[in-house]
């Protein structure tokens, strides 16, 4: 029966291609947000917490094995994984990934002294050493992209995005464990809200270099904000409820909707 | 420090007829697997109905385009790989060694040419390797010896150049400044320039 062959032979495998595409891309997508949400989430417990600070750190542990655990889906070969350290010379993919290496161990550091209760100890200059190596990640994270054939990509933008993305996803995880009391809740969410805003002013500053199809999505983007917004607004003007995490569900989606666009529609030279 | 002697590809693009048979001879060689191209051949096309008085004629713009790996002077995908799987021989050949790749597809998001394919059963990345066990016996690539138009030759980048010109970018190709490709093309008469919006790929679905 030679349609069925055809079918076997050709159309088929294209289907599991176009599977296994979406699958790598989706694995991509969520190890990105995963590691910044994680960077993040570490600064704002740092600076800012102040009763749950061992779960905040905990937490940060469960998403960088979780971001891990992502990253892996997204290689063809899973098990060499370990060879990506290889090419740090020229490589700012192995320099990512030695910055999360150092990253999990400065976790792991920070996770023992608060546990000893030695933090009081490391001053506000210490502190911000334990901050460093997140910094340095996002910004390895970032070089992934700056490349020269690929110009959607390689601008300033693309840095600024990734760390609002950080403060932001960061932020969003640390009210969620910390609960932080009714006035420090509102700055909070209303310090998302702005990071949120400058996040779609930089993807709009990005948006003139991907090509026309993403700025639909970058609308899109802006119309979940404007749906938010006055949720924000009445969220202020009352006191807090459940509906606090129906607006933070909006944020985080805003955020994974601008990561879509900045992985789909790329603008390169070339084929 | 003396310039190394790297091989490149010529193509003539007035004489290339869009039959494939490059193309198939590089996958029949290599065996390569459905939706794995390391040759590819873009059919280039633009154009419109044009009215000059009382009549609409035609401008149209077509040609086709045969498209391997370049082993480029500077490989950006040598560059980008995390695992140092993209090695460069001293003829400019560049190789993926298949034992280091972790199939990231790294090195094919910083391509602008398309080579490097993700070869799904193997779970690692894999391109046009120049047939340089065909080079090291001094014969020609599969493709080259295929094309029944004589589109397509091979040879150190300064002699071709001396023989055939130095044009290295017409569309859909990108300026050759990027990454210096080992590759010397004799324009078609509709060839457009890189990074025009005048024309498009007929085939993308094919390629």
């Amino acid at each position: 029966m030679p349609r069925l062959r055809i079918v076997k032979r050709c159309i088929l495998p294209t289907r599991r291609r176009y599977k296994l595409k979406n699958v790598k891309t989706s694995a991509l997508l969520a190890f990105s947000l995963l590691a910044q949400a994680v960077v993040g989430e570490l600064r704002w417990v740092m600076a800012f917490a102040e009763k749950r600070y061992l779960v905040g750190l905990a937490a940060v542990g469960v998403l960088l094995g979780l971001a891990i655990f992502t990253s892996l889906l997204h290689l063809g070969t899973p098990g060499d994984a370990y060879r990506a350290v290889r090419n740090w010379r020229t490589s700012w993919l192995s320099r990512e990934i030695i910055a999360l290496l150092v990253f999990v161990l400065v976790w792991a550091m920070s996770l023992v002294l608060y546990n000893q209760g030695l933090v009081g100890n490391l001053g506000s200059i210490g502190l911000e050493l334990l901050n460093l190596p997140g910094l340095v990640l996002v910004y390895c994270m970032a070089q992934v992209y700056m490349l020269r054939t690929v110009p959607g990509w390689n601008t300033f933008g693309t840095f600024l995005s990734f760390y609002f993305t950080a403060l932001l996803l960061g932020g969003v995880v640390f009210i969620l464990i910390e609960s932080p009391g009714d006035k420090k809740l509102r700055i909070a969410v209303v310090a998302l809200f702005l990071l949120l805003i400058l996040q779609i002013i930089t993807n709009s500053l990005l948006v003139r270099k991907v090509q026309p199809e993403a700025r639909h999505l970058a609308v899109f983007q802006i119309g979940m904000f404007l749906v938010a917004l006055p949720a924000l607004v009445w969220l202020l003007s009352a006191p807090i409820s459940g509906w606090l995490y129906a607006v933070l569900a909006l944020l985080v989606a805003a955020e994974i909707l601008g990561r879509f666009a900045f992985y789909r529609h790329r603008l390169r030279e070339g084929i | 420090m003396a310039k190394q002697h790297y091989y490149a590809f010529y193509f003539d693009a007035s004489a290339c007829s869009g039959c494939k048979a490059c193309q198939i001879a590089c996958k029949d060689k290599y065996d390569l697997i459905v939706g794995v191209l390391w040759r590819r051949v873009y059919e280039v096309e633009g154009g419109e109905w044009v009215k000059a008085g009382e009549v609409w004629q035609q401008d149209v713009q077509v040609y086709n385009v045969s498209l391997a790996c370049n082993h480029c002077e500077k490989p950006i995908c040598l560059e980008v790989c995390p695992a140092g799987a993209i090695t460069q021989r001293n003829d400019g050949i560049v190789l993926i060694d298949p034992e280091l790749c972790i199939g990231c597809e790294y090195c094919a998001w910083a391509c602008p040419y398309g080579a490097p394919q993700y070869d799904h059963v193997r779970g690692v990345m894999t391109k046009c390797t120049f047939c340089y066990d065909l080079i090291d016996q001094g014969k020609a690539p599969a493709c080259v010896s295929a094309c029944p138009m004589r589109a397509l030759d091979y040879g150190l980048k300064e002699e071709l150049e001396a023989k055939y010109g130095a044009a290295a970018a017409i569309f859909p190709l990108p300026r050759a400044v990027l990454t210096e490709p080992g590759l010397v093309i004799t324009p078609h008469r509709h060839a457009a320039p890189a990074n025009s919006k005048e024309v498009h790929i007929a085939n993308q679905e094919e390629v």
